[in-house]
């Protein structure tokens, strides 16, 4: 306990130091070379006292139930409140991810299962594979990700039509990328929208539980409680829509018995125009928002020194440039004019093989778990038999 | 198929799991077998009629949990050929798909583009497995919490099973972990942000993750063993079902869509 208590309480102290600034995240080289040294200590610390009883507490279970006690702590506060921007101090329990304290208490960790796995190294190792994959693993994993931080760049890079754009939003800042982006065109495709019913009175959705959506294209048909409702024309465009302004919109027969069926307008509405309800007793009928179903920018990539490279992006389908990823993160109407903005990120993370690695290392731990469970199973049913032998037949 | 026909469905998978609650041997099994048969086929309609994988919404979630629970069930009851496992995971599949069958949804056929992974389903199946397995855990240790207050050898004898299917368990949700993370990579552009849902995602792994540390004093007080993983099931739950609920979810990108 006495070791996670003094991290904690140093991380605390250096939060009081750094007025809730958060830790710094050094870069290449700094974060190389602060990985590098952190292995060297380490192991430095293990090998100067390995046959000292305290090597066993360095790679023990003792530390690391304290170390997990810790992190879950802070995990906890992590999980449950909202947190906010270390730029502006606040509440620790609001800012975890760089405050100290949770920085020191991941570095114990890594240090612990470090020493974990030199410690096992001296014994036999196959009697050791799941523990050594395991904290391996994960040491590999949780290490290359604090080491790599800083070195991570995640630019968000908005575009528009015939945009040639080189430059992105890193953390508030405007960075260069290493490259340009021409956009020539980005479509999206929406699903159809559907019917939506709203109460009057509150004007909350009031959803048509457990019957299918009634969507919006031409010929589909439902039954809303007593009343039948035919679609009988759908338009992206609607008649009165503008040349920079597409108005969604959907012509609607409703039929009730004992009384006469009635035609009507439902629109979603759009910049400029307002939404069109039809009203159906207690509710309105309404239409969905146009949800996306598909949305791909095509684009040339312009390198210095390589030839134009024609390219799209997609979401689920990133776009790979040297060492960068070019992901389709999400798009926006265009503020100044018709169509969408389409929003790139360029991401960069040299680390991300190491952390890759502790992942095969951690997948192949928990396949060996499986077989400890069998095995636990096994050893089950031959103690059962050994306290209840079979009796050998007489000849 | 569509949710109208979700009543027979289930109305057929409590007939064929209530009836198999009050046998044992081969029609245990079978019934228990045609109960989840039942399930498997109207979530398999369920996803050809709406054209995308059915595990975007809670409900939908629990639609998997109910057929992966007795599914394990089953599984566990091939290497611990004990009934009340079985009958207690096609009992707890009938509570959850209830709540379902009570909270009907409006299944719509939209798929947010990012869902449109061939990470989605894998993830989704391998977490739910995972929940199946430390839900058996934590009805076992519950249950053997109580039988064993008078006497601890039962639950000495209890944890052994409880711990096999706590390595599966616990190893599916590893599993699960990495999957989100390799299609958080290849969807979002990093694979672990610290959302709320991956934090609590975290929690869950390390609540079990400690269990597995304190094998020595599990020995000697097996009823605490069973006591804790009890407790951590709660993880699981949170996990599942509140992370929605609590101020930080505002900040997640996980929130279970209606």
């Amino acid at each position: 306990m006495s070791i996670a208590a003094a991290v904690t309480l140093a991380g605390l102290a250096l939060d009081l130091v750094f007025e809730g600034r958060g830790m710094p995240a050094p870069a290449y080289p700094d974060s190389a070379a602060s990985a590098c040294f952190f292995v060297a200590i380490t192991t430095g610390i293990y090998l100067s006292v390995r046959k000292h009883p305290i090597a066993a507490v360095l790679g023990g279970r003792h530390l690391a139930i304290t170390t997990l006690i810790v992190l879950l702590i802070w995990g906890g506060f992590l999980g449950y409140f909202p947190q906010v921007d270390t730029q502006r101090a606040g509440p620790i329990y609001q800012r975890v991810l760089r405050a100290p304290p949770f920085v020191f208490a991941l570095l114990l960790l890594v240090a612990n299962l470090w020493w974990g796995v030199l410690h096992r190294l001296g014994k036999r190792l196959d009697a050791s594979a799941l523990f050594l994959i395991n904290h391996l693993g994960v040491a590999i994993t949780v290490g290359a990700g604090l080491f790599g931080t800083g070195d991570l760049i995640r630019m968000d890079v908005w575009v528009g039509k015939d945009d040639l754009v080189w430059y992105g939003n890193h953390k508030g800042e405007t960075r260069e990328l290493p490259f340009a982006i021409h956009l020539h065109t980005f479509e999206v495709e929406f699903y159809p929208p559907e019917l939506r019913l709203i109460d009057s009175k509150t004007g909350a959705y009031t959803e048509m539980a457990g019957e299918p959506p009634i969507a919006l294209e031409p010929g589909s048909a439902g039954q809303i409680g007593d009343s039948h409702v035919e679609v009988l024309d759908w338009s992206a465009d609607a008649p009165w829509s503008s040349p920079d302004d597409a108005v969604p919109a959907a012509r609607i027969r409703i039929s009730t018995p004992g009384s006469d069926p009635t035609e009507g307008w439902i629109s979603s509405g759009s910049k400029l125009a307002p939404p069109m309800f039809i009203p159906l007793g207690e509710r309105v009928l309404a239409m969905s928002e146009p949800r996306p179903k598909r949305y791909i920018s095509e684009m040339t990539i312009v390198r210095e020194g390589f030839e134009p490279m024609e390219a799209s992006v997609e979401v689920n389908k990133p776009l790979r440039i040297a060492e960068w990823w070019l992901y389709q993160k999400g798009y926006s109407p265009n503020p100044s004019g018709p169509g969408y903005l389409s929003q790139i990120e360029a991401v960069r993370d040299p680390w991300l093989p190491l952390v890759y690695a502790g992942f095969v290392m951690m997948a192949a731990g928990s396949l060996l778990g499986f077989a400890r469970a069998g095995q636990i199973l096994r050893n089950r049913q031959n103690q059962q038999v050994s306290a209840n032998p079979v009796p050998s037949q007489a000849p | 198929m569509n949710w109208t026909h979700f009543p027979w469905i289930f109305g057929t998978a409590a007939l064929c799991w209530g009836l198999a609650s009050f046998l044992s041997g081969k029609w245990l099994i079978r019934l228990a077998f045609a109960g989840t048969i039942a399930i498997a086929a109207f979530i398999a309609g369920l996803w050809l009629s709406l054209d995308r994988p059915p595990m975007r919404t809670l409900g939908e979630t629990r639609l998997w949990f109910g057929l992966l629970l007795p599914a394990s069930g089953l599984l566990i009851h091939r290497f611990v050929p004990w009934k009340w496992p079985l009958v207690v995971s096609t009992g707890m599949a009938l509570l959850f798909l209830g709540i379902t069958l009570a909270k009907p949804e409006t299944h719509d056929r939209t798929l947010m583009p990012a869902l449109q992974s061939p990470w989605f389903v894998p993830h989704v199946v391998i977490y739910m497995m995972a929940y199946a397995f430390l839900c058996h855990t934590a009805v076992t240790s519950i249950c053997y919490t109580w039988i064993s207050r008078n006497n601890p050898v039962k639950a000495e004898r209890a944890l052994p099973m409880v711990e096999a299917s706590l390595w599966v368990g616990f190893g599916l949700l590893t599993l699960g972990l990495l999957c989100g993370a390799v299609w958080a990579k290849e969807a979002w552009g990093h694979y672990w942000t610290w959302d709320p849902k991956e934090t609590w995602a975290f929690l869950t792994w390390g609540c079990y993750l400690l269990y597995f540390h304190m094998q020595p004093v599990w020995r000697k007080k097996p009823r605490s063993a069973l006591l804790f993983l009890a407790l951590a099931s709660v993880t699981v739950f949170l996990c599942w079902f509140a992370v929605n609920a609590m101020p930080s979810a505002a900040q997640s990108v996980h929130t279970y869509t209606g």
